[in-house]
């Protein structure tokens, strides 16, 4: 008996010290121990959105990669550690030792590791090193969209942060929201249950679906390389689109840049000279000057034109590009031939305030709102600042800038039925599969009306089948477009050795499915715009008629 | 009266003690099992990333076409352009 009230009153005494010690710790002590070294707070990071194409294909998807890092004070043989690291890393020896013999209590050695390497490091046994996971973006066709994409570096707090393209305007979207995990655990890293347990759900971030085919942008890609080589340009871009949406299908520039090596790159290679420079767009202007002047019923196409040679506007002397005139011409003829002195009669007729009216009507001067990160705009000059001879050059389209995002879309507004659209490249917003948001096609005004459109389809019909080159056609399509070999100016005057040619199409030319803009600043072989910007948009055209089975009218 | 609730209550806590270290020895293999869980979870994540990702490359344009022209499939695909028939097409019909 006294043996069990011996050990009742042990079990007693025990009890009663551990609730006095609780008693003390937490009320009494509590402050002392607010601090809490078994509760862990962690963030859950969110995977950064996805890009895929108009048929879900991977644009720019997400990989682990692992950084290795050491704790050089947990390393017991340092030479071998560095030996067997070099062995396989191949980053030297000196290097390795540098950060090793740091005395450091962490040091990162390597970044970027896939998983074959890892596992192949951890099949050394060496203590001391350890992994940590890093989330970085893969792009399944290599450089194919660069410009589109745009990259994803760091930024100061070493965060990740998309810079141009896509990765920049939908940066936010795309990088989701962070949950945070509050855990306690043991020494041993497991729950523990009566503990904090809270979990805050975050966010992965939303996956774009592209209007992009990444087909079409592949042909283009591939198709523009040969031309660069072909044609010797300083650089190169097109753009295919589909007209009554101003839905981009494809967008490319060389030179560009891989978006997994950024970093290997000229700064200069990142801008999307699409959207990012500006230029003096040449003869492909025309054709908006001449549909505002069919619209205000100005000319009509077969006004007569007396083309009996050069125009003079004060000091200065128009002329045609190869200075033959041909007297009595249509004003269709005046498209046809491209003349800049017919274009100043037209600028005329339509008159000063309503060609200014038009540049406006047409987007020139404003941003396109496309859904890349950075557009360029330049403002068109106040109308006081404007001369007689600044007229006569905007209506062949010299004197005056844009980009060339600018110029399709103001193209387009000619041949879809006046309407001015804005671009954009995401259809849709979507989250762990469902949609989320998506991009309406948005009507910014209308510039034309439907008879001008269907005027100016046929005059830029006629204007590609009685064009004095000879090009290599699709057989059987009604295809529309124009020419433009604009100069560039240097110094404050035009070089005549430097040219920005272009080709702006489109086809069937009764109902246009795409648009297609081809363009090579400073070709050497030829300055022209029909026998470098044209042959390039034909080559292209032909495989997106095959590609869509669109069949010969 | 008094010696039967002693042991009554000696019995409770000796019960619940024995509860306690029950409950608290489960609870420790439940956190390893959970912390093996979470691991294997995070192995499958990173699995089906790498799947993922090989899918990807594979389906690439730039493969495709690389494997395409180490088989033999060169030629570049060309409409054929069916000729106009120069005669009207009779059809035979009971009148």
């Amino acid at each position: 008996m006294n043996k069990l009230r011996a050990l009742y009153v042990f079990y007693l005494v025990i009890i009663c010290t551990i609730v006095i010690k609780l008693f003390v710790i937490q009320i009494l002590a509590s402050e002392q121990f607010l601090g809490n070294d078994y509760l862990q707070t962690l963030k859950i990071n969110p995977l950064r959105g996805s890009m895929y194409d108009i048929n879900k294909q991977p644009l720019v998807s997400n990989q682990m990669t692992y950084k290795l890092y050491a704790e050089p004070k947990n390393i017991k043989d340092k030479d071998e550690t560095i030996r067997k690291l070099d062995g396989l890393l191949h980053i030297g020896e000196v290097t390795l030792s540098a950060k090793i013999n740091s005395g450091k209590s962490w040091v990162g050695i390597m970044p970027g590791l896939d998983k074959k390497t890892k596992d192949s490091v951890v099949a050394l046994k060496l203590k001391g090193l350890g992994f940590d996971e890093e989330q970085v973006r893969f792009y399944p066709e290599a450089s194919l969209s660069a410009h589109l994409t745009g990259f994803v570096g760091k930024n100061i707090d070493g965060d990740n942060v998309g810079y141009f393209g896509l990765e920049g305007f939908y940066d936010k979207d795309l990088s989701g929201l962070p949950g945070i995990l509050k855990t306690e655990r043991d020494l041993f890293g497991n729950p523990i249950f009566v503990g904090i347990q809270n979990k805050m759900e975050g966010e992965n971030g939303q996956d774009l679906i592209l209007s992009i085919d990444k087909t079409v942008q592949f042909i283009a890609k591939e198709k523009l390389a040969k031309g660069m080589e072909k044609y010797q340009a300083k650089e190169g871009c097109v753009v295919v689109a589909d007209p009554n949406s101003m839905q981009i299908i494809a967008l490319t520039c060389l030179p560009d840049f891989d978006p997994s090596k950024y970093g290997e790159s000229s700064n200069e290679n990142f801008k999307n000279p699409i959207i990012s420079t500006v230029y003096e767009p040449g003869s492909i202007f025309k054709p908006l000057i001449m549909a505002a002047a069919i619209n205000e019923n100005a000319v009509r196409p077969n006004d007569i034109y007396d083309e009996e040679g050069p125009t003079h506007v004060g000091k200065y002397e128009i002329q045609t590009w190869d200075n033959t005139y041909e007297g009595k011409i249509t004003i269709t003829r005046i498209l046809e031939k491209s003349s800049n002195p017919g274009m100043v009669y037209i600028g005329q007729k339509l008159g000063q305030k309503k060609l200014l009216e038009y540049l406006q009507k047409y987007g020139l001067g404003e941003a396109t709102d496309i859904d890349l990160q950075g557009e360029a705009t330049v403002k068109l000059k106040p109308e006081k600042l404007w001369h007689e001879i600044d007229y006569s050059t905007a209506t062949f389209g010299q004197g005056l800038v844009v980009t060339p995002i600018q110029m399709i879309r103001a193209f387009a507004a000619v041949i879809n039925g006046g309407k001015l659209l804005r671009p954009y490249v995401v259809s849709e917003l979507d989250g762990n599969g469902i949609v989320k948001k998506k991009i309406q096609t948005k009507v910014v005004r209308q510039v034309l009306d439907e008879r001008t459109s269907i005027i100016m389809r046929g005059m830029l019909q006629n204007t590609v089948d009685h064009a004095e080159a000879k090009w290599d056609r699709p057989q059987g399509y009604k295809i529309g477009g124009k020419t433009g070999t604009a100069q560039v100016a240097v110094g404050g005057r035009y070089d005549a050795s430097k040219t920005n040619a272009s080709f702006i199409g489109f086809a069937p030319a009764d109902k246009p499915r795409f648009i297609i803009l081809t363009m090579f600043k400073e070709p050497q072989t030829s300055q022209w715009g029909s026998e470098t910007a044209a042959p390039l948009f034909f080559d292209i055209l032909r495989e997106l008629l095959l590609y869509y089975n669109i069949a010969p009218e | 009266m008094k010696k039967i609730l002693t042991r009554c209550g000696g019995a409770v806590l000796l019960i619940m003690l024995l509860a306690n270290v029950y409950v608290y020895t489960k609870t420790i293999v439940l956190g390893d099992k959970i912390v093996k869980l979470e691991t294997k979870i995070n192995q499958l994540k990173l699995e089906n990333s790498e799947y993922e990702k090989k899918i990807a490359s594979f389906n690439s344009l730039q493969n495709l076409n690389a494997v395409a022209g180490s088989l033999g499939f060169t030629e570049k695909a060309k409409p054929m352009y069916i000729e106009n028939f120069q005669y009207a097409l009779a059809t035979s019909h009971n009148e």
